[in-house]
């Protein structure tokens, strides 16, 4: 994955023709995009206590996500200085001179939430996979050796479950905002976070050893050098029931 | 087996996630000690899950 706009790449997408087709083909970007404008820039920015220049910075920062994809192609440098940092510093801008407006918006945590993971997306948006039938070793800046391949073919039930494992790990970030109390609520953000970040890093390896092909100990060995932990597991619940009984 | 093992190693991970779950949850309702209790538990799983993938070897 490479950075859409970034000079000297050349996995950029195909040049628009149009202003609407190059929204049209930015639209993985730019939706969700506006999506975590409105919902964590707009709305803060429209109450009656918010002051007027944090309207102007809001709108300025709408113009630029907008603007970003008109320009991404001929002059990826603008395009990329508009969508990421015009965007990205203005709706700041704004967050700052909202100040404590920002915190006495009573809308839903669950709103915010889904407009932080719209600008989880925004941010996912700007950067570009190798196209469908795009070969690496085909550029001319490729350094010439025996092409990689691969070792082997992973099964087509890997996606879903690394899928699956994703959307596990991310459940305790959404949790976390249910957290009334600040100080716990940090706590329980940053216990989230960790977990997410733990959670995915042992399911990939997880998930990407079933498509290798190697030679692994008798399931018997794999369950044996599991005990320990597994052993502790059966110990804690044990600890957790007898409490559960005493108390 | 082995593939019994691979989903167990699946299972695992996926119930590490449910435990980290629940501990945050706990954590909201101000039971810390539950919270703990899950947390250490999805570590644990977690663990297992990582043993039963890279498990060690007989000559150390």
């Amino acid at each position: 994955m490479s950075e859409l706009g970034a000079v000297g790449t050349d996995s950029r997408l195909p040049f628009a023709r149009n202003p609407v087709q190059a929204l049209r083909e930015r639209a993985n970007t730019v939706l969700p995009g506006i999506y975590a404008w409105v919902t964590t820039v707009a709305l803060p920015s429209v109450q009656h206590t918010a002051p007027a220049l944090s309207r102007v910075t809001a709108f300025l920062a709408l113009v630029a996500l907008v603007a970003a994809p008109l320009f991404v192609s001929e002059l990826p440098r603008l395009g990329r200085a508009l969508g990421v940092y015009a965007f990205i510093g203005l709706s700041l801008l704004t967050w700052v001179r909202l100040g404590p407006g920002l915190l006495q918006n009573h809308g839903d945590p669950l709103l915010s939430a889904l407009g932080a993971l719209g600008f989880m997306l925004y941010a996912l948006g700007w950067g570009s996979l190798r196209r469908r039938g795009q070969v690496p070793e085909d550029n001319p800046n490729v350094i010439v050796g025996a092409p990689l391949q691969p070792r082997a073919r992973p099964p087509a039930i890997v996606p879903l479950v690394f899928g699956l494992i994703i959307a596990g790990a991310l459940v305790p970030s959404f949790l976390a905002f249910r957290v009334v109390e600040t100080e716990r609520g940090l706590f329980a953000h940053a216990i989230a976070i960790l977990s997410a970040i733990l959670t995915i890093t042992v399911g990939s390896r997880v998930v990407l050893a079933l498509g290798q092909r190697r030679v692994l100990p008798a399931p018997g060995d794999r369950l044996n050098a599991a005990a320990v932990p597994l052993a502790l597991l059966a110990l804690s619940f044990g600890l957790g029931f007898l409490w559960l009984v005493v108390r | 087996m082995s593939k019994v093992i691979d989903a167990l190693s699946i299972l695992l991970v996926l119930g590490a996630a449910f435990a980290f779950s629940l501990g945050v949850a706990a954590l909201g309702e101000r039971r810390d000690l539950i919270a703990i209790f899950w947390l250490v538990i999805g570590g644990l799983v977690l663990r297992a899950a990582v043993e039963l993938l890279r498990p060690r070897s007989s000559s150390r």
